[in-house]
């Protein structure tokens, strides 16, 4: 038999009519709850049998007490003296269990028993859940003004969408989670009236969603990363990783390791903020200096050399040599679209030179926005000038639509906007092509 | 809260404060409301547990004795008070019925 279970429960803090139900159930299958941690509840076995669970809150109690205060001890003892055995607790929240087969509850005043929740979850799960909501907004907004400012860069970017999508479930959950504790309790206020109890509203199958997707995003991010992403990429998810995992990691053991050595909570409190303030700046910090230091000393350059090939190089185009040009490729995709810029230069400036980007989209009504923002793009980042599309033939190209970008003071530019099925390109030369040399653009890039 | 604090008594409350005519310890209260009331009320520990931290906090009754964790506690002047207004409330409430249905009714 296992010694003991770990299990990730999506159960909210103040949810205590799911919390007990749910214990009642690991009980029946010998499973009985031990201790709580950060990430897992801990079950050890037990003879299955059926008993009774309550969950009752202690405002005063803290996360951060090493162990509980006498006055937490009287009330245990006030429980245990009406055969309720404490089970463990978690900060405020207290889990006990009765064998006698119909105990007295542990709160029969349901007015009280809402004033003690309300105590505890102002304490602990209304501020940190305000803090990620205010974490989570802040990002959701950065993220949708990024969508309208480039949404071809963002949509095809994997960690950006990953990041995106991660905020906005966080939004969801704390929304969902603190409309859900709040309708509960002006409902339980308004049922209290007449002395009854309210079943609080369980967001557990919510959350159990919440959790799936941004673990299968999560698991698409890594593989994407790990399959196709460049060096920096590879380097900067695996950083930001180890990030998150060590500063959680250390900065639980400190309050743990605080909490063993019995210091008072208010030292606990202090040495553990200061910690994860410390730690998270002082990580941040290194990993942002390594990654300059990468960076500057080339470690991640993927300028590519003359023997790498190009989707479309100047050479294809014209009969010469393009030994002492320079080729820079970077692009990224996602599920959603693909999006890869080539530049082609020679040191001399009188040299023929090309640029392109190609948009390949994955999502048939992602389409037309992004149409829209690359014929839009020009005027975006130059809105000083006169520039527009002008309509262009677009079957030397073998395209759909073509359009040549049109300068008020110098006449047209060698600069197109050509739409395929799947595939926007926008491509700038600096001679003028011939229709021969249109068809291999459209052959190769289309 | 629909209830200003303790304008009125659940019955709750008001055994609590009962039991505490006398110096009592908090945990025998837990007792000796169902023997009084032949089990018609029951009092849950959390509940009892901020009852008396409450009552405290009111004025309305104070320790007498701290055992270790065994603490006794007994009424002060505002807690009888307290507990004779709500009986006249109860009294009143009595007559009021006993007006308008007469005495045959009860039972």
């Amino acid at each position: 038999m296992k010694k003991v279970k770990r299990r990730f429960e999506t159960l909210s803090f103040y949810d205590h009519t799911a919390i007990s139900a749910h214990l009642e159930k690991m009980a029946s299958k010998g499973w009985m709850i031990s201790k709580i941690t950060n990430i897992f509840w801990i079950y050890k076995p037990i003879e299955p049998k059926k008993i009774h669970f309550a969950v009752s809150y202690y405002p005063k109690a803290s996360e951060f007490d090493p162990e509980p205060t006498e006055q937490q001890k009287m009330f245990h003892e006030f429980c245990a003296h009406t055969g309720w055995k404490l089970a463990c607790t978690a900060a405020q929240m207290q889990i006990f269990y009765n064998e006698r087969e119909n105990p007295v509850p542990i709160e029969t005043e349901p007015e009280l028993e809402i004033q003690t929740i309300h105590a505890s979850v102002k304490k602990g799960f209304i501020p940190v859940y305000l803090v990620l909501l205010i974490i989570g907004l802040f990002n959701t907004v950065l993220f949708i003004s990024n969508l309208i400012s480039d949404p071809v860069d963002l949509l095809s970017n994997t960690t950006d969408l990953f990041r995106g999508t991660v905020y906005f479930l966080l939004v969801l959950l704390c929304v969902t989670d603190l409309s859900c504790y709040f309708v509960w309790r002006k409902r339980a206020i308004r049922a209290a009236a007449h002395g009854e109890f309210l079943k609080t509203i369980s967001t557990s199958k919510f959350q159990k969603v919440i959790i799936i997707l941004v673990f299968s995003c999560a698991v698409y991010w890594l593989s994407d990363i790990a399959l196709s992403g460049e060096p920096l990429q590879i380097a900067t998810a695996v950083a930001t990783i180890i990030y998150i995992v060590l500063l959680f990691y250390l900065v639980n053991k400190t309050k743990e390791v605080l909490k063993e050595k019995k210091v008072s909570r208010g030292v606990n409190r202090t040495l553990t903020v200061a910690t994860s303030f410390v730690l998270s700046f002082a990580m941040m910090g290194g990993i942002i200096w390594a990654g300059v230091y990468a960076v500057s000393h080339g470690l991640f350059d993927k300028e590519l050399s003359r023997y790498d090939e190009l989707p479309l190089g100047v050479e294809d185009l014209l009969d010469i040599s393009t030994d002492d040009y320079t080729s820079e490729q970077r692009g990224s995709s996602s599920i959603l679209m693909g999006q890869y810029v080539v530049r082609q230069h020679n040191r001399h400036e009188s040299a023929p030179w090309i640029e392109y980007t190609v948009v390949n989209v994955n999502l048939p009504f992602l389409y037309g926005t992004c149409r829209e923002w690359v014929l839009k793009k020009v005027n975006y980042y130059s809105s000083a000038f006169e520039f527009s599309w002008m309509e262009d033939n677009p079957t030397p190209w073998g395209a759909k639509e073509a359009y040549r970008l049109y300068d008020e003071g110098y006449g047209y530019n060698s600069c197109y906007v050509l739409c395929y099925d799947r595939t926007i390109l926008e491509i700038m030369l600096s001679w003028d092509l011939t229709d021969e040399q249109k068809a291999i653009v459209g052959e190769r890039l289309g | 809260m629909a209830r200003e604090k303790f304008r009125t008594l659940t019955e709750q409350m008001f055994y609590t404060l009962l039991c505490l005519k006398e110096e009592c310890y908090g945990m025998d209260i837990l007792d000796k409301v169902p023997q009084m009331t032949d089990n018609r009320v029951n009092i849950g520990s959390g509940t009892l547990y901020t009852l008396l931290e409450q009552f405290l906090g009111e004025g309305i009754i104070r320790e007498t004795r701290v055992q270790g964790r065994k603490r006794s506690y007994i009424l002060t002047d505002k807690g009888r008070e307290m507990l004779k207004k709500e009986c006249l409330r109860l009294e009143a409430q009595l007559r009021d019925y006993r007006r308008i249905f007469g005495e045959e009714e009860i039972g």
